[in-house]
């Protein structure tokens, strides 16, 4: 023969010239254990009192408050950094760090990126301030990259829960700013007062953090 | 002459009271119609006060006070900005909101949408973009009254159990 038989195509194989729509890809999201560990724990609670700090991303926390958490949103004010003080130079007024909400108030508290963006001189404060408004037996959640950051600055992230331990990361379109990677013993001695359950390491180099704020007598 | 002839006669019975024929309705009434469906407070106006309906809403302009529009819809539009609670079957979000809101059926935070207080309904929707600072709150009815029965979560959800006879 001098022709190889040709191999018969299936028959809804899209022919050559018809034009091949690109199917819509379909997010599954990344594991998250820790985060499913902290709202198993808190949704226990009859009401329980959740803040969403950073970015606002509806269907999270839609998805939270159908499983009958209240949930609050914050639209928190990142920290700057503090300016470089001469010896014998005045202090400078600088704006504490501070969430609009009072003491012990939520039994969970997400703020996802958030600490990448908060100076390494001002986290202290920040864990500070996470531990005032945490409950007693309350939780923090928190992610940490720790791959290096890029020369520009980045945008922040909104993290969409498609369930308790599944998570997808979208970049949104708020301005950018600059990343800071803090090593992990800074964020643990940020987050004193509480009890760091878990620190767990993604494949794309996300820590994952989850810390518990023990009462007195727990 | 035979046209002469053909003259009515005068009905001898008493006269009817006078009717409407029945057909479409006039223009006069389905204009009214209209009307009453795209409700509108406009950009240029302010009110300052208790504002209550019966009917669906929609506000362009400036509101500070309380809105009450039980069974209805509020739809607070792209230049509306309200200063109030808000109490509606459904609200529907694409301005400004500063105040409380609490939703028979559905609140909606469209993607232009700015809000600053506490939601409080079943059905709870935050477009991406949508700005938004304050709480929500999607209890149930359902689970309202169980909280007043003094029901728990498992009495409430338990499956009925048929109750069957069993013969010899």
């Amino acid at each position: 023969m001098l022709f190889g038989r040709r191999t018969q195509e299936p028959a809804d194989a899209p022919r050559s010239s018809e034009r091949v729509e690109p199917k819509p890809q379909i997010s599954t999201g990344t594991p998250c254990a820790s985060l499913a560990r902290a709202l198993t724990r808190v949704l226990r609670e009859p009401k329980p009192e959740i803040l969403n700090l950073g970015p606002l991303c509806g269907e999270s926390v839609v998805y939270l408050a159908g499983r009958g958490a209240r949930v609050t949103v914050e639209d928190f004010d990142l920290p700057s950094p503090l300016p470089p003080r001469q010896p014998g130079e005045a202090a400078i007024e600088r704006t504490p760090v501070a969430l609009e909400h009072p003491d012990g108030k939520f039994h969970l508290v997400l703020t996802w990126e958030l600490t990448d963006f908060v100076p390494p001189d001002r986290l202290a404060e920040y864990g500070s301030e996470l531990r005032r408004v945490t409950r007693d037996g309350g939780w923090v959640f928190l992610l940490s990259q720790a791959a290096q950051p890029s020369p520009r600055e980045e945008a922040l992230s909104r993290y969409r829960l498609l369930a308790d331990d599944l998570l997808v990361r979208e970049v949104c379109d708020l301005s950018p700013r600059r990343r800071f990677v803090h090593p992990t013993r800074e964020i643990e001695r940020a987050l004193a007062g509480f009890s760091i359950q878990g620190i767990h390491l993604q494949r794309n180099q996300m820590r994952e953090i989850i810390a518990f704020k023990a009462g007195v007598g727990a | 002459m035979t046209w002469l002839k053909q003259k009515p006669e005068p009905d001898p019975r008493p006269a009817e009271p006078f009717r409407v024929p029945a057909g479409p309705e006039p223009v006069q009434t389905r204009e009214r119609t209209m009307v009453e469906k795209l409700v509108n407070i406009g950009q240029s106006i302010q009110i300052k006060g208790e504002l209550t309906g019966n009917e669906d809403l929609t506000i362009e302009g400036k509101v500070d006070g309380k809105i009450i529009l039980k069974d209805h819809n509020l739809t607070i539009g792209a230049n509306g900005r309200i200063t109030a609670e808000i109490h509606a079957k459904t609200v529907i979000v694409v301005g400004e909101v500063v105040g409380n809101i609490s939703a028979d059926d559905k609140v909606e935070v469209a993607p232009t949408g700015a809000m600053k207080g506490d939601i409080s309904a079943p059905r709870v929707v935050l477009a991406d973009g949508a700005r938004f600072k304050g709480s929500i709150d999607m209890e149930r009815k359902q689970m309202q009254g169980m909280a007043s029965s003094g029901k728990t979560v498992a009495e409430m959800t338990r499956p009925v159990m048929a109750k069957v006879a069993v013969g010899d």
